[in-house]
């Protein structure tokens, strides 16, 4: 290294500025880390809330400047320096030296990779035609506002949550809106069939069309997007188009420093990867998932935070908290939608209630009634009691649960006692 | 500025300054004060930001609203004070105001 390089040294580097690489900084301090922190991002606006992409910020609930995750302030505050609109190109792992886009250099002792993840896009004809758009960042935020502003049609490619939020919003703001989904229901990666049938006819009332065991075939226009064509050769005109077919794991730099890299860069429960001094956090990983026994990636912002605090914690060398229940949140019209642990195949699923807006559960239990998962709809009270039962492995009463005059806490069969056993899971 | 204090598990005092209209929530985590995880970043979606507040306090911020109940109700052995963060607004009258970490967040 030389001296130039040597002052631009940190004792921890955080390479992305999104949830997990904010959190972190957040985590290391409150762990005593008293070293120096460098975190660097490539998107120009300080670390930032990005639920609120498809939600609030489409229909003006909230402004783009009212979205930072923590003020300026707090980077100078924790002592940490800040390094945006830059990106980190290669790890030189032996010298322990990263390489960036603008040619500097940044040595590091620790360094937590926190990349997040990209969308992944469509090998069709016109993809590139102005007014077809995705959701990642502010930049694309931004593109998107404009599209809604306009008016007329959006096609809506991908019925996950991001397509399904970005619905809700257009339908909102009075867009006719057409969804596209490859599969025979929507959120089939995510969800539960009640809960993909409920939130279908929940849409199709506020107007929503939906095209399933569509695929789209190429995106027509001279200067700009006229219409979306799909395989069966259906022309839908349109002013704009949303792709939302899910994201992979921004692990390139790991792939070209030689870590080990799956569906994500793979990581232990300490977030570790295959170099003791490098760790992963956030949408980029490939985590393990007890639930599942096996390794799997997340993209959600309670994953970011926990593994944030877990990287922390293991660089401070302090004890790590039992691993929590993972779970997520979506915002459709007046639907709050939650979910929380992860499910394999083959288990039994339990509805309670019945009718959106009203709140519903559905449960999923394994063959002696312990609790793996839930998916809630505007239940609060379901959601966070399940998040604890999951965590417990407690064992539920389905008849109890179908009845939603008998109260949620009422639904355990055994004593919280008797399941220590299963208290770490995930 | 009102002043937020947060007292934690084993004692440990904190205290922050924050403006009028953040929320308690926001107190915390502007000021890295440990303890408070606001996954959600207040959406009331995550109960994260779980906290007791002092005696003295209740009667300034008061008792939970529906929505908190419903979001911290399965806890077996809930404190009639315990409140979410990020659904308190901090004004003038809040200067000082007290609260206590639970043993845990989720
Ligand atoms: C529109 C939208 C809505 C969402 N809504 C929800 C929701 O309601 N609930 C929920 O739980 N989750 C939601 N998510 C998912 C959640 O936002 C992500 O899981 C979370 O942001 C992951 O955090 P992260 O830090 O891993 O990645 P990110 O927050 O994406 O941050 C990664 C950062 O690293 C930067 N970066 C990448 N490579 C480099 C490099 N080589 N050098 C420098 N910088 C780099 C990226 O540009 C980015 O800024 C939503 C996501 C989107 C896009
Ligand atoms: S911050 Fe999530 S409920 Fe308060």
């Amino acid at each position: 290294m030389t001296d130039r390089d040597a002052a631009n040294r940190y004792d921890c580097v955080i390479v992305g500025a999104g949830h997990a690489g904010s959190a972190c900084v957040g985590a290391l301090r409150q762990a005593g880390f008293a070293g120096t922190i460098a975190l660097i991002g490539d998107e120009l606006d300080i670390p930032y809330h990005r639920p609120p992409l498809s939600k609030a910020l489409l229909t003006g609930e909230r402004a783009h400047d009212d979205l930072a995750l923590r003020p300026a302030e707090f980077y100078e505050k924790q002592n940490v320096t800040l390094m945006l609109g830059v990106r980190v190109d290669n790890i030189d792992r032996p010298a322990k030296v990263l390489h960036l886009t603008d040619g500097s250099r940044v040595g590091f002792g620790d360094l937590v990779l926190a990349t997040g993840s990209s969308n992944r896009s469509i090998p069709v004809k016109g993809v590139d035609l102005p007014g077809v758009l995705s959701l990642r960042g502010m930049e694309d935020a931004r593109a998107l506002k404009t599209a809604l502003e306009k008016g007329g049609t959006m096609i809506i490619v991908g019925a996950g949550y991001i397509g399904l939020e970005v619905a809700a919003s257009a339908r909102k703001l009075g867009l006719n809106v057409v969804v596209v989904e490859r599969e025979d229901r929507v959120l089939k990666r995510v969800g539960s069939v009640p809960v993909s049938e409920k939130i279908q006819a929940y849409h199709e009332g506020q107007g929503v069309r939906f095209l399933l065991n569509a695929e789209v075939a190429g995106f027509e226009g001279e200067s700009e997007l006229k219409a979306v064509v799909l395989k069966d050769g259906t022309h839908l005109a349109a002013e704009s188009a949303l792709i939302g077919i899910g994201a992979v794991a921004n692990q390139q730099i790991a792939e070209r420093a030689g870590l080990k890299c799956g569906n994500g860069i793979i990581v232990d429960d300490d977030t570790r990867t295959d170099d003791p001094h490098i760790y992963a956090i956030g949408d980029c990983t490939m985590r393990p998932l007890a639930a599942l026994g096996s390794h799997g990636r997340l993209e959600s912002v309670h994953n970011a935070n926990e593994q944030a605090k877990r990287a922390a914690a293991a660089i401070c060398d302090k004890p790590q908290r039992p691993v929590e229940v993972t779970w997520n949140w979506s915002d459709q019209y007046d639907l709050r939608i939650q979910s929380a642990g992860i499910a394999g195949d083959g288990l039994n699923i339990v509805v309670r209630g019945d009718k959106l807006p009203d709140p519903v559960a559905v449960f999923r239990l394994d063959a002696n009634d312990v609790i793996i998962m839930a998916e809630t709809i505007n239940a609060p009270a379901e959601f966070n009691f399940s998040r604890d039962a999951i965590g417990k492995g407690l064992k539920l009463d389905p008849a109890k649960l179908r009845d939603r005059t008998v109260p949620i806490r009422e639904c355990i069969v055994q004593s919280e006692q008797q399941t220590e056993d299963n208290l770490c899971r995930a | 500025m009102p002043r937020v204090i947060f007292i934690d598990t084993d004692g440990t005092e904190t205290e922050v300054q924050a403006d009028v209209g953040k929320s308690v929530m926001e107190a915390a985590v502007e000021n890295n004060v440990p303890g408070i995880d606001a996954d959600c970043g207040g959406m009331c979606a995550c109960a994260t930001c779980h906290i007791i507040v002092e005696e003295a306090w209740f009667p300034v911020t008061g008792p939970r609203t529906d929505n908190e109940e419903a979001m911290l109700g399965f806890l077996p052995d809930l404190n009639e004070r315990a409140r979410l963060g990020c659904q308190i607004k901090l004004n003038e009258e809040m200067d000082g105001l007290t609260v206590r970490l639970p043993i845990g967040q989720f």
